[in-house]
């Protein structure tokens, strides 16, 4: 790692959103520049004069109070409990489907921002292998369950290699697959669920499920090429 | 679940959070009161539909929103104005000859202080949420809905310019 990469990375790192085989680049390089090492010091020196308990404002009492008092709810009686009755009803089956549709939505933004965080770092592979039988074992150890792995190299989907990732609470085994110079990110953990597909900031997201594993696939790549992928690993 | 409750639960236990970011963007007691009250209010209406499951993040949303709205208004009066962000500004200016000086300035609170009052509202805010309320990127991309390489590099050129306000000076 040069100065130009860390000075991207040094930020990142000291605010403990590396993964750990960058972060040990990082120190690695912190360790023999005095430059980067200097910034990092810098950035630890502030963060500790900020967070002087001088500096804080906590909120007065009487704006607690206030807020205390004021905002309230409605009292009107008799029509206003009938209609409530009614509505609660249609509530508890929305918000059923919200919660399911919420959670989806959380799991969407969890996946683009790994997606998106693995092209930033240049990849941010923890095992860099194109060889299956690599990453798989790479794998062990690491994760509760084995992860299936295959290069698809033959059918213009090379491996490059995979890394963990935290998706919805858990620790997943992320595939990363080339296609030309668009990078492909699969999320791979045991489960099973509905299978969808949706577009969001310009990346395509779809999830299936087969043989005991649950699958997101993440990329910029066009939704027919990504398609292609999917059967590719539902077909195994 | 009654809005007054969800709001007991989700959205007063941050009022200190709220006050601390508004105080510091508005730089007066009496605006950040107001700031927060009004942001209690619309976070009140909104209840009902809060999108969000964590009521910290949504309630400095709403205050972030309501202290961006004034200082905009003030800019109009002419009252207060910030420097034009550049986001062509170089990430890391020349390394000062003195590491102790600037160790020296961050001790000296009125100094630190002032530093971060000159600082351009987008990086003070993004800074407070960071260093005082430990926001994590993810966190912070969802306040201040932007994306998250806008969080790392908006992150790194507020830090540089604090650095460069406590040497003294614009360059």
């Amino acid at each position: 790692m040069n100065c130009g990469e860390a000075t991207l990375l040094i930020g990142a790192y000291a605010d403990a959103e590396l993964d750990a085989a960058r972060s040990v680049e990082v120190e690695g390089h912190a360790a023999a520049c005095a430059n980067c090492a200097r910034e990092l010091e810098e950035i630890r020196m502030l963060r500790a004069a900020l967070r002087e308990p001088g500096l804080y404002f906590t909120a007065p009492s009487r704006l607690r109070a206030g807020l205390a008092a004021k905002p309230k709810p409605i009292r009107r009686v008799m029509t206003f409990v009938l209609l409530a009755a009614a509505v609660v009803a249609m509530i508890v089956t929305a918000g059923i489907f919200a919660v399911r549709e919420r959670n989806e939505a959380t799991v969407v933004a969890e996946l683009e921002a790994g997606h998106v965080r693995s092209l930033m770092a240049e990849h941010l592979l923890d095992v860099k292998s194109s060889d299956q039988h690599t990453v798989k074992p790479w794998f062990t150890g690491k994760l509760d369950f084995s992860p299936e792995v295959v290069d698809f190299a033959g059918d213009g989907f090379p491996l490059a290699g995979g890394r963990l990732e935290y998706v919805g609470g858990r620790a997943v085994a992320a595939l990363v697959y080339m296609r030309n110079r668009h990078v492909v990110n699969v999320y791979e953990w045991p489960g099973t669920g509905p299978d969808w597909e949706t577009s969001h900031d310009g990346f395509n997201f779809i999830a299936w499920s087969t043989g005991g594993m649950t699958y997101r696939a993440v990329s910029d790549l066009n939704r027919a090429e990504l398609s292609a992928l999917v059967r590719l690993m539902s077909r195994r | 679940m009654m809005g007054r409750e969800r709001f007991e639960q989700a959205v007063e236990p941050h009022i200190d959070a709220a006050y601390n970011l508004a105080r510091w963007m508005l730089g007066d007691a009496t605006a950040a009161d107001d700031a927060v009250q009004d942001s209690c209010v619309k976070a009140l209406e909104g209840i009902g539909g809060l999108r969000r499951a964590d009521g910290r993040q949504w309630l400095l949303a709403i205050v972030r929103n309501v202290c961006r709205d004034l200082l905009r208004g003030k800019k109009r009066e002419g009252v207060a104005f910030e420097p034009e962000l550049h986001d062509r500004e170089a990430l890391r200016s020349d390394q000062s000859p003195d590491p102790e000086a600037l160790r020296m300035r961050l001790e000296d609170r009125a100094t630190l202080a002032r530093a971060l009052e000159a600082l351009p509202a987008e990086y003070r805010e993004i800074l407070i949420l960071r260093e005082m309320e430990e926001l994590s990127y993810k966190e912070l991309a969802n306040v201040l809905d932007v994306p998250m390489g806008t969080v790392m590099s908006r992150l790194a050129r507020a830090r540089e310019r604090m650095r460069v306000l406590l040497q003294g000076g614009e360059r």
